[in-house]
């Protein structure tokens, strides 16, 4: 599903005290399939910009067209093109409110009226893909889970009617390393398996850069860059001023580049890529050694 | 679902107003007293007389008019609703008109229109004090009114810090309403038609994640609580001193006035 923004601007409560500028005048345009990566500071605009592609908040100004829909200050996007959209949003283990994972996880689906044995099929599925065992975890109370697993249910609730677009607005925060790293393995197998298009909101670089074919880093409510992994590595420095900054990964990155320039070429995306791409370069042939 | 997070019950404005100024024990005696006098008041001429409050107040709190009037109408529809119960009090009077098995009266009509503008003066005026006073403020306003209740055992503080963790949190629920309400409607749920049925759901999808969100929030906030050492039956101190000033003398007297609006009124047609 591609999603195309013409001159989007967004104030929170218009017209009340209350009013708070989020997004002016963004133009951008995403083809349908890629995975999306919004970066930048706090309050920057990137939930904002997320939230408007999915449909939830509508442009202030100028329009935003998803699927051919358009959504602006006086239309909303419609119904049928809303429900190929999905959002995981903040904290999404807050949706959870059935009273077993697998109802929770098939409720997208009754709402639209699939038959039980396939919701049931689908939800199992969906929560496999995330790495829950549904043996284990389907007939349990939501309410009963980790925080890593309440979050993968939740997720698992919004992958299961297999969204073309699908929002996600900081997934992994808030998640112990190894639910992260967890949940990461699986994102990039289902975005690499279905080829939705992703927006994907993080404060994490080094995911942005995993998972990413393309960055939309945020300043200030404006779009300040717009870029590809490789171009954001390659020129790092420039992009400091908006709230980025280096990752251990990203210095490693940087140590190796200072000796083997070559290694901006393509620059390895994750810190086993790189340590594989070291290998290689000294010779030793250890394929796969991961540190 | 937009614009929750903005709606004024709860919320505090900053600003550098008349009632902005006001001692918060003067705005709360005040509002009460508009509260009995609204109540007193018998006919619908003199609660639209006490009404004119609402302008009066809303230019004198640096509040945009625009917002206050578009939180009241959207404030008007709800309050209709409690109100309207009125109308189905039976009474000894021949009926205006019948609703199947229902028959309106005159007199019903009177209490029900009677209701909903006591109400929405309420709500307005209730409204322009949150916003217009910061909570801690509003709390310590509450246990000093209070305080002589200390004597007969009353918890005052207890309630003050009650009042004022309540207060604080109606913005923070309406955030996390407006939240997930978004979520559910992403996966599919639509707020706005469907069956009876399926409006269960959607309100169901939305009521039990609030509660444990906000079950989450109390015993964090509790735990905050005790962490800093907080004893509900402990003497506290205030940093705060309230003083009254002309600006108060001005809500008495104007108050004084309502009350003798609303005395009046009542006297005027009997019971």
């Amino acid at each position: 599903m591609d999603v195309r923004f013409e001159g989007v601007s967004h104030v929170y409560g218009a017209g009340t005290p209350f009013a708070r500028p989020a997004l002016s005048s963004v133009t951008v345009s995403i083809a349908a399939g890629s995975v999306v990566a919004l970066l930048g500071r706090s309050g920057s605009g990137k939930t904002t910009f997320a939230q408007l592609a999915a449909g939830l908040e509508r442009p202030t100004a100028g329009r935003v067209i998803v699927g051919g829909a358009e959504s602006s200050a006086e239309r909303r996007l419609p119904p049928d093109v809303r429900r190929r959209i999905g959002a995981v949003l903040q904290h999404p283990e807050h949706q959870l409110f059935e009273e077993t994972v697998g109802r929770d996880v098939g409720f997208a689906l009754r709402r639209r009226g699939v038959p039980p044995d396939e919701v049931e099929r689908r939800a199992r599925a969906a929560l496999f893909s995330v790495g829950l065992d549904p043996e284990a975890y389907f007939a349990r109370s939501p309410f009963r889970l980790s925080g890593g697993e309440k979050r993968r249910a939740a997720i698992a609730g919004v992958l299961v009617y297999e969204p073309e677009l699908v929002v996600f607005d900081e997934p992994t925060a808030g998640l112990d390393p190894e639910a992260r790293e967890r949940l990461i393995e699986h994102l990039e197998a289902v975005f690499r398996r279905r080829r939705p298009t992703v927006l994907y909101v993080t404060h994490r670089i080094d995911e942005a850069i995993r998972l990413a074919d393309r960055v939309l880093l945020f300043d200030a409510g404006r779009l300040a860059a717009d870029v590809t992994p490789a171009e954001l590595l390659r020129r790092f420095e420039a992009y400091r001023r908006f709230g980025l900054r280096p990752s251990p990964f990203i210095r490693a990155l940087f140590a190796v580049g200072r000796r083997a320039p070559d290694v901006w070429d393509d620059p390895p995306r994750t810190p086993a890529a790189l340590a594989d791409w070291l290998a290689a370069r000294l010779g030793g042939g250890r394929k796969g050694a991961r540190p | 679902m937009n614009g929750l997070g903005t709606f004024p019950l709860g919320r505090h404005l900053p600003g550098d107003s008349f009632l902005h100024r006001s001692d918060p024990r003067a705005k709360l005696l005040f509002l009460f007293g508009i509260a009995i006098a609204a109540f007193t008041a018998r006919s619908v001429a003199a609660v639209l007389v006490l009404s004119l409050l609402v302008p009066a107040a809303i230019a004198g709190s640096g509040v945009s008019p625009a917002y206050v009037v578009r939180a009241i109408g959207r404030t008007a529809v709800f309050v209709g609703i409690l109100a309207a119960v009125q109308l189905f009090i039976p009474r000894p009077e021949p009926p205006l008109f019948v609703l199947g098995p229902l028959s309106v009266t005159a007199g019903g009509l009177k209490e029900a229109v009677l209701v909903w503008l006591r109400l929405l003066l309420l709500f307005a005026l209730g409204a322009l004090l949150t916003l217009t006073t910061p909570p801690l403020v509003l709390a310590a306003g509450v246990v000093r009114l209070a305080a002589p209740l200390r004597r007969v055992g009353v918890p005052v503080d207890a309630f003050g810090l009650m009042l004022m963790l309540a207060l604080r949190f109606i913005p923070t629920l309406l955030e996390a309403l407006e939240r997930i309400m978004k979520a559910q409607a992403a996966r599919g749920v639509d707020f706005t038609s469907g069956r009876l049925r399926e409006r269960i759901v959607a309100l169901l999808s939305v009521v039990v994640p609030l509660f444990a969100f906000a079950f989450e929030r109390a015993e964090a906030m509790a735990l905050a609580l005790e962490a800093r050492g907080y004893r509900p039956d402990a003497p506290r101190t205030s940093r705060r001193r309230l003083a009254f000033g002309w600006r108060d003398v001005v809500l008495a007297a104007t108050l004084a006035l309502a009350l003798a609006v609303a005395a009046w009124d009542r006297g005027r047609g009997g019971p």
